[in-house]
């Protein structure tokens, strides 16, 4: 019985200091943490609005029928909305897609990933940046699109990727669905107003 | 000086993966590229470092019947510190490395080495054991991630720097994929025991 108490004493003295060393290393991270995940998504906003390399202001976000969405200016001046996407098809789950649209509405400013688990060197090219350019050469078919050429070729615009249909069609048709989804919210809102 | 044996044993003799055949998963998952491979073995090592300096330390005081218990919640701390710390001031390797950083605490490697040999030999002896395990799994990782990267994308960059230009030839994207990783690996482990055999 004595022996039993031991054990578990030992066991919990261990857990008790170690949990305390977390909350220690916890409290000197997690601000930084927050702060990298929130200038992430905020560069990528960018990105899908005005390329990389220059900045966006956002606002709050807002909800666009079922669309969470960010208005993103420039001096003042909009330069558009973007909002998030998310395709269930792709190869290896789930694919996060930032789509930016110019303040029309018409057309697709540009596209980004935010999170994907698709196969390195082959679906993982959704991603990829050729050497010379600043922009991932899949992602960048998709600017100035309008919503009915957003798809892969012949029926759209878009070159699929070799060896990775399924990763293509899943980011296309998540922009497209996106894409048409944000532009009847739209049109009803405006309606409403 | 009969103690460096403790820190080269882990890099040739009894390397973690090449000779241990230990954890192996983590090495076919990541070594994809020459910067995830090294992200890892750095990774890898604090913790190892620390769970085996800790496990040294105390013990005299762990009973025998939990020890196990209780190297895993050294090793788990060690293990989410470092995670915190990867995904506060390195987020795009914390993101290359993804589920493996997690992983390190069911690494065999590392509860191998507190079972059998910080929990039965001196802090020095622990903490050269640990450097030199660290050191010997990120050369294997860095070796054959090396092959990987250069067969399978036809370049290698470290860290942004292009060492190999190229590509000089069609890559094959297999190397890239896993059984581009049991290839090499297999054929590494080939290589290590002609070289042993030829030794001994």
């Amino acid at each position: 019985m004595r022996n039993t108490v031991r054990l578990a004493a030992v066991l919990l003295t261990i857990c008790v200091v170690t949990s305390g060393l977390l909350a220690f290393v916890d409290g000197l991270t997690s601000a930084q943490i927050e702060e990298n995940a929130a200038a992430e998504a905020s560069r990528l906003r960018g990105e899908a609005l005005v390329g990389s390399g220059r900045e966006v202001e956002f606002g709050e976000a807002r909800e666009v029928g079922n669309l969470v969405c960010y208005e993103g200016t420039m001096n003042g001046k909009p330069v558009g909305t973007v909002f998030t996407a998310i395709s269930e098809k792709g190869y290896g789950g789930p694919i996060k897609v930032i789509v930016g649209v110019d303040p029309t509405g018409e057309k697709i400013t540009g596209v980004r990933i935010a999170e994907h688990t698709e196969t390195p060197g082959l679906g993982a090219n959704i991603v990829q940046v050729r050497t010379g350019e600043d922009e991932p050469w899949f992602l960048k078919q998709f600017g100035g699109l309008t919503v009915d050429r957003i798809a892969l070729k012949p029926q759209g615009a878009i070159d699929a990727i070799t060896a990775a249909t399924i990763s293509s069609t899943a980011v296309t048709d998540a922009v497209r669905e996106g894409f048409e989804e944000f532009v009847k919210a739209r049109t009803a809102q405006q309606g409403a107003e | 000086m009969a103690q460096i044996q403790e820190f080269t044993k882990g890099i040739w003799k009894e390397n973690p993966v090449l000779r241990l055949m230990l954890g192996l998963c983590p090495t076919l998952a990541v070594s994809t590229s020459i910067d995830n491979a090294i992200g890892m073995g750095a990774a890898f090592t604090v913790v190892l470092l620390g769970s085996n300096v800790v496990i040294s330390l105390i013990r005299g005081f762990i009973p025998k019947q939990v020890r196990i218990p209780c190297f895993i919640v050294v090793i788990a701390t060690f293990v989410t510190i470092v995670e915190l710390t990867m995904q506060a001031f390195q987020p795009k390797l914390h993101e290359a490395l993804g589920i493996f950083v997690p992983l390190i605490v069911v690494n065999c490697i590392v509860l191998g080495r507190a079972e059998a040999f910080a929990s039965r030999n001196s802090l020095p002896a622990s903490l050269l054991d640990a450097l030199g395990m660290g050191v010997g799994f990120t050369l294997a990782l860095s070796v054959l991630a090396f092959v990987r990267e250069l067969l399978g994308t036809g370049t290698v960059s470290f860290f942004g720097h292009i060492i190999v230009p190229g590509p000089l030839f069609q890559p094959a994207a297999i190397m890239i994929l896993p059984p581009g990783a049991f290839v090499t690996l297999g054929l590494m482990m080939a290589l290590m025991n002609k070289i042993g055999e030829r030794q001994s």
